[in-house]
């Protein structure tokens, strides 16, 4: 009887709904999509951040769970590439330059985050990075430039709190001591603590520039006159932001009849808190109460300011008390730039308050720089800035912010889907924003510019059976990052009730389709400057003394890692691949068929052996004994292969498409479905089945 | 540019041309792409450095050449000796000089790598300050005239860019230091130091009418420049 054939030439991703597409596969684990042949491949591993065997896992070796990590490139070319993260409550910077390798600890003591809660938040702004996690107070870390060596002192002053926690305490107001024009006074340089006489006559002749220099009115009556004037100050940050206004300090002096000089008072200026460079001095009009800028003292260290210009030259009014505030969000959760401001959530304390900084200045926020968020979506859960707008994630709803500041607006895209796992979201390409809702993997499409509409995608419908395994409760330490070296989107969930991700989800974009990933410890993720994807290990030492620990990266190394074995660094076991084939009816379920052949389409990768089982019918049982096989040309000589081709006589390999036929042998089935599973390198393009039906029909179904 | 393993050998596995060229491929990258934020520690002595590599200085005596026995004196704008009072220094007179920036020296930096230049310029001047009062210059206060600012007015342009600018000395004798840096781009830098004395007022004496000479208005001796270029 004449053999009928199913082809299958391009396998796609995972689909785990019944009925599935004959292109689909019922599981594929541990494989990632090879890019010249767009063929399945089992190439994958991860290994140690720093390869040598000989530092083990140095310099993390005392290091557990990695809770957030975050890579900061700070030159164009990747050359001044940080690596953050945080571990034990501790902030660290893995300092690289040099070669040092070494940790820097940044600050200690900070919240070690629960299982239930999401591990700090990161966000770029220019060379700088904001860290947010709603327990402690938002840090702004530059980590360069650093010493060689830098010491821990000087380490720490790479980092520092977010914003003002505080208007700067007022100056202190130097008495004037008023001389006489008829004498011979002379400016004193020097001053004794309690009052100055820095004094310029006030005769156009007698110094240049009368107009410009000195305060006091000049008085040509008989009658004296007391002057008033109010000083101010407030600090100004590396980032360029104004804290809030001091209170006014009041300097006041008689002038009797007949002193007509004008003078130059003396504050003592507050030294502000770290991350100051400048202070800035408001001062009045004579007896007046509105403040102007006077000048600049560019440094945070001078402590005496003298007041030299005439208060008539005054001219730029100070900024109104309400364009510069305390820090709003000592507790902010989130974080994100947008349109060149600093947005950040309310914290605990006002969860669907969005807060954000002046352009430009991370640390100075209006005090109507705030929008409180309605609709009943809940608390802000994650912020993503994705073109012309930032994606607010809430924890009921999506909203959506667009605008200009200082006039944002936003509006509710979806009550229907929400995000809980702010560190799964990332922007995938062709896809839009990729993120963990409670019930599935979505992508929000499109946007709002030129008549174009958000859309909520479920992404994640095909792998259903795998993300229901998420651990709700600890949905907020998924991770998940695109890695544009693998050309796909990964995610790493905890399942089963782990408190860690263990269960990893990868959206190739070649096959718009899904794999899994098991054996890969992530315990959060981020990308270099390259592409490649780096992690944190979810356990680390926790798991006993010489357990891997640290940053790892995901390659194409053949290894799950590696551990120490007698005080020496031994590489990990590669990972186990797994395909298993969707379950095919042929056209028909109820006519039953015969497979006969499992023809593999592959590209050959050597003397490497595949196991191939078949099952039939949705059974667990397996239909038909192991085949093992070599991913060789069946009808040709063999490629050479490591290990036994000789140099100078074996030549360099192209890998061959071939077909591998593997007899099975499941009789009668109405469904059917193969799986293969190796340790060793394959390339699975796709496959064909032969089968023959005799149109034996499936009989009827049982009686009650 | 840090990389991992793009390609693992392995037994029984194809010999495959790409696969170990994606390795091969990125330690060569690798390797060319080290950038001095990488290097490992201490790899590089001062020995090995190239001259030049980090920075250069120029130093220049302006005027050194021309006129005998001029080191360091300026020559831009200088009475001839026939016409000079023979009590003076042979130097700027308002017969020659009109006013306005007037170039001293001007030198092109080649081999500038882009960077840091910083430019010091030191000297010594003269000035004829005791006709610094204009009479009738303010008709009805008392005493009717007032006083005619006077200085050398000195400053540098890179590229004829102005990089710093000051009022310069303004005693009858004095020395003067201008200093000026600004990050210029790679190339060669064209160098301008120029110097500006005030227009003759209505009641400059600028000729002993008796003896005929010209008047000494200003003069710049025992000049000196240097130039750093900083580029790492």
């Amino acid at each position: 009887m004449k053999g009928q054939t199913l082809q299958v030439r391009i396998a796609g991703g995972m689909e785990e709904t019944l009925p599935q597409q004959p292109h689909s596969a019922t599981l594929i684990e541990n494989m990632t999509v090879d890019r010249r042949t767009q063929a399945f491949s089992s190439r994958i591993g991860f290994e140690k951040y720093r390869p040598s065997a000989a530092v083990k896992f140095a310099p993390f070796t005392s290091l557990g769970r990695i809770d957030s990590l975050f890579v900061l490139n700070q030159t164009s070319g990747g050359a001044r590439q940080s690596i953050l993260f945080e571990s034990g409550g501790s902030l660290y910077l893995y300092y690289e330059v040099g070669q040092e390798s070494v940790l820097v600890t940044l600050v200690s003591g900070r919240a070690v985050p629960t299982a239930t809660e999401s591990a700090s938040v990161y966000a770029q702004f220019g060379d700088r990075v904001i860290i947010t996690n709603g327990q402690d107070s938002p840090l702004l870390v530059r980590p360069w430039p650093l010493p060689k060596t830098p010491p821990l002192v000087v380490a720490q002053q790479v980092c520092r709190s977010l914003g003002w926690s505080g208007p700067p305490p007022a100056p202190g107001g130097l008495a004037v001591s008023t001389v006489s024009t008829v004498s011979t006074g002379a400016s004193t340089n020097t001053y004794t603590g309690a009052s100055t006489s820095n004094w310029y006559p006030a005769y156009a002749q007698a110094i240049s520039f009368p107009g410009i220099f000195g305060m006091g009115g000049h008085n040509a009556g008989d009658d004296g006159i007391e002057v008033n004037f109010q000083f101010a100050v407030a600090f100004i940050s590396d980032t360029g932001s104004v804290s809030p206004r001091s209170l006014e300090t009041d300097i006041d002096w008689d002038i009797p009849s007949g002193k007509g000089y004008r003078y130059c008072p003396t504050l003592r200026i507050p030294i502000g808190p770290e991350g100051t460079v400048a202070r800035r001095i408001y001062g009045t009009l004579e007896d007046g109460s509105q403040f102007y800028f006077i000048a600049d003292v560019r440094n945070n260290v001078e402590e005496l300011f003298h007041a030299f210009r005439r208060s008539a030259s005054f001219s730029v009014a100070a900024p109104a008390q309400v364009e510069s505030v305390v820090f709003p969000v000592p507790y902010a959760r989130v974080c994100a730039v947008f349109k060149d401001c600093l947005f950040l959530d309310g914290g605990r304390d006002s969860g669907n308050v969005l807060f954000y900084s002046n352009p430009g200045q991370p640390d100075q926020y209006g005090g109507s720089n705030y929008i409180t968020l309605t609709g009943g979506g809940g608390s802000i859960t994650g912020l993503y800035a994705h073109y012309n707008n930032l994606i607010i994630f809430r924890e009921n709803s999506i909203d959506v912010l667009t605008g200009t500041y200082p006039s944002f607006t936003v509006q509710t895209v979806t009550k229907q889907v929400s995000c809980r796992s702010p560190h799964s979201l990332d922007a995938v390409p062709g896809l839009g924003v990729v993120f963990l809702a409670q019930d599935g993997i979505y992508a929000l499409t499109g946007g709002l510019d030129g008549g174009a509409v958000f859309e909520v995608v479920p992404l994640g419908a095909p792998i259903q059976k795998q993300t229901v395994r998420l651990t709700k409760e600890c949905a907020a330490r998924a991770v998940g990052r695109y890695s544009p070296q693998e050309r796909a989107y990964h995610l790493y969930i905890p399942v089963d009730g782990d408190d860690r991700p263990g269960l990893g989800c990868v959206f190739h974009l070649e096959k718009k389709g899904w794999s899994i990933r098991v054996g890969f410890p992530v315990g959060c993720i981020d990308r270099t400057y390259n592409g490649t994807l780096i992690f944190g290990h979810h356990t680390g030492v926790e798991a006993g003394a010489d357990s891997p620990a640290g940053v790892f990266a995901v390659t194409a190394t053949r290894a799950l890692g590696g551990t120490i074995v007698a005080d020496a660094y031994s590489v990990g076991t590669p990972p186990t691949t797994i395909y298993e084939s969707c379950w095919h009816d042929f056209g028909d379920a109820q006519v039953k068929k015969q497979v006969q052949y499992v023809t593999l389409w592959v590209q050959t990768t050597g003397s490497v052996t595949v196991k191939l089982k078949a099952y039939k019918d949705f059974e667990y049982t397996v239909a038909n004994t192991d085949e093992r096989f070599l991913y060789q040309p069946p009808d040709q000589a063999s490629q050479p292969v490591y290990n036994t081709g000789i140099v100078g006589t074996a030549v360099w390999q192209d890998p061959r498409l071939v077909p591998i036929r593997i007899p099975v042998a499941v009789q009668s089935c109405s469904w059917f479905k193969f799986r293969i599973e190796t340790t060793d390198d394959i390339l699975l393009v796709g496959y064909e089945l032969d089968y023959v039906s005799r149109g034996t029909m499936v009989i009827a179904g049982k009686r009650a | 540019m840090k990389q991992w393993t793009q390609h693992e050998a392995r037994p029984a596995q194809l010999v495959e041309a790409d696969q170990f060229n994606d390795q091969h491929r990125e330690f060569r990258g690798q390797m060319t792409g080290l950038d001095r934020a990488q290097y490992p520690a201490d790899c590089l002595t001062e020995l090995m450095i190239e001259a030049g590599a980090r920075h250069k200085v120029w130093t220049f005596v302006p005027w050194e050449t021309g006129a005998a026995s001029t080191a360091g004196e300026q020559v831009a704008v200088m009475e001839s000796q026939l016409n000079a009072d023979p009590g003076q220094f042979r130097g700027l007179t308002y017969q020659l000089y009109g006013s306005g920036w007037t170039t001293a020296f001007e030198t092109s930096l080649t081999g500038f790598r882009g960077g840091s230049l910083l430019t010091e310029w030191f000297g010594n001047s003269a000035l004829q300050i005791w006709w610094t009062w204009t009479e009738n210059a303010r008709q009805d206060s008392v005493p009717p005239g007032r006083q005619a600012d006077r200085y050398v007015g000195l400053r540098i342009l890179y590229n004829n860019v102005v990089v710093v600018e000051r009022l310069g000395p303004a005693k009858a004798m004095d020395c003067f230091r201008i200093v000026g840096e600004s990050q210029v781009p790679s190339g060669d830098v064209t160098v301008t130091l120029q110097f500006s004395i005030e227009a003759a007022g209505p009641d400059d004496a600028i000729t002993d009418v008796g003896a005929g000479a010209h008047l000494l208005q200003a003069h710049l001796w025992g000049n000196r420049v240097v130039c750093v270029g900083r580029w790492r």
